[in-house]
């Protein structure tokens, strides 16, 4: 299994690879190659041209942080790895739910290769690190032949494996707004350690002074051609307390619509419960050992 | 491409299709690293590029260029015959068929690199994507524990009462 012959292209200029991926038809970009590569290898894909960001010099992997009128904003660029993600230090402090997320991604050989960029332009519905970032403030700075924009990660994923990402744009990076009072959590459920989840939630909740939820977010993976936000759950949450019954109502309200797909891991109405039951179980280990008990 | 493996300079005109593990086992002829699944799955060709454990099969040698590579031919030092987790793998039969072996290592020797003390369920992570058919695990991870306590060796007097 080896993929069809390509022209290989390692630009060092953004604005050159921008301008290849535009004007070359047929061309790919290449990033940790972690998805492409398999891809191409089974010759579901054979793109003629495929131009490596690599060596682009404002893609390479870095984590920083700056404040502005008192609000913090974290920058991950497009080429930061799963590892790199993982074991960031700022990001283990600041957003535990990006380093949860990406340390659970396949296996530690994938995290070493596989970018955040890579992962989230590919848009799989079951991508830990999309959900985590829809459960965020984030905003993903894009490059293009038109010039840059800003999308809000909520208008990112449109359908099965399709962005508001044009064919020749780029994913520069991720600003994500810190919030102090935003507890967050991820998790998922797979057959086993490396293999792809059946189902997956992020959830993220500003717990006010009196225990009354604010803002609550709930994206679930794996049981839509996205990675999905389910607002119905959400709205019920807001100015509610975590307690069990409210959990209960809310994980209900958050697989009720769903039509999940079935295959051979899994059939619809087991995906449909999963759902249920990991959002529950989400939104318990949110809520502290205080009101959680055993789902 | 030009790219060091195990020290050595290797130079090559090649099709840029040409996958690392390729270019190891045919130009470099290093054959220790092996194709198993050949689908990012098994981890039997695992090496290190830059220091860090990749699927070789998952990735071009022409993204390999100018990086240090390291292969499990190049994992025990000068005049060492086997690295000690060489050397515990033999000792507590890690291994039947060896297929796996070669990635094996190569993760299990980046996990001890990170993590010099690995509790059992980190080893089970840190091992997550290499396949072996052969052993059901236990003998490998019995292993790398063993290997590591003789290459880093435990402050018996900091841990003293801890174990």
């Amino acid at each position: 299994m080896r993929p069809a012959s390509f022209v290989f292209f390692s630009p060092r200029k953004m604005s050159e690879a921008i301008d290849l991926l535009h004007t070359k038809e047929d061309s790919k970009a290449l990033a940790g190659g972690q998805t492409l590569i398999p891809m191409m290898k089974l010759r579901l894909l054979n793109p003629k041209y495929v131009v490596s960001l690599a060596k682009i010099p404002e893609l390479q992997p870095e984590i920083s942080h700056y404040k502005e009128d008192g609000v913090e904003t974290a920058v991950i660029n497009s080429l930061t790895t799963h590892d790199e993600i993982y074991m960031s230090e700022l990001l283990r402090a600041k957003f535990p739910i990006l380093s949860r997320a990406a340390g659970v991604i396949s296996d530690q050989q994938i995290r070493n290769r596989g970018t955040i960029g890579g992962n989230v332009a590919h848009g799989d519905s079951l991508s830990n690190l999309a959900l985590a970032l829809l459960v965020l403030d984030t905003k993903v700075n894009v490059e293009g032949p038109k010039g840059s924009r800003t999308i809000d990660v909520n208008d990112l994923f449109l359908d099965l494996f399709t962005t508001a990402l044009e064919p020749s744009e780029l994913v520069r990076n991720f600003s994500i707004r810190y919030e102090s009072s935003r507890r967050q959590t991820f998790l998922e459920e797979s057959q086993s350690a490396g293999t792809w989840p059946f189902a997956s939630v992020a959830v993220s909740v500003v717990i006010d002074g009196e225990s009354a939820t604010r803002d609550a977010r709930i994206a679930l993976g794996g049981i839509g051609p996205t990675p999905l936000r389910v607002t119905k759950s959400e709205k019920f949450l807001n100015g509610r307390s975590l307690d069990e019954e409210n959990i209960l109502k809310a994980s209900l309200l958050a697989s009720e619509d769903l039509k999940p797909p079935s295959d051979m891991h899994g059939s619809s109405e087991y995906r449909k419960n999963l759902a249920r039951v990991l959002t529950a179980r989400a939104l318990q280990e949110i809520a502290g050992p205080k009101n959680a008990r055993g789902s | 491409m030009n790219m060091r493996i195990n020290g050595k300079e290797y130079s090559s005109d090649q099709e840029a299709r040409l996958l690392l593990v390729d270019f190891i086992r045919d130009v470099a002829k290093l054959t220790g690293t092996h194709i198993g699944c050949d689908t990012s799955n098994c981890g039997a060709c695992t090496v290190m590029v830059d220091g860090k454990t990749v699927k070789s099969c998952t990735m071009f040698a022409v993204e390999a260029e100018g990086t240090d590579i390291l292969t499990v031919e190049g994992i025990s030092k000068e005049g060492e015959s086997l690295h000690p987790l060489q050397e515990s793998f033999w000792k507590n039969n890690a291994l039947q068929c060896g297929y796996c072996t070669p990635g094996m290592l190569m993760s299990a020797l980046f996990l001890l690199e990170r993590n010099h003390h690995p509790t059992t369920d980190e080893i089970k992570s840190g091992i997550a994507g290499n396949i072996c058919r052969c052993t059901g695990y236990f003998p490998i991870i019995r292993s790398i524990k063993e290997a590591s306590e003789k290459l880093y060796p435990l402050d018996h007097d900091r841990t003293a009462g801890l174990m």
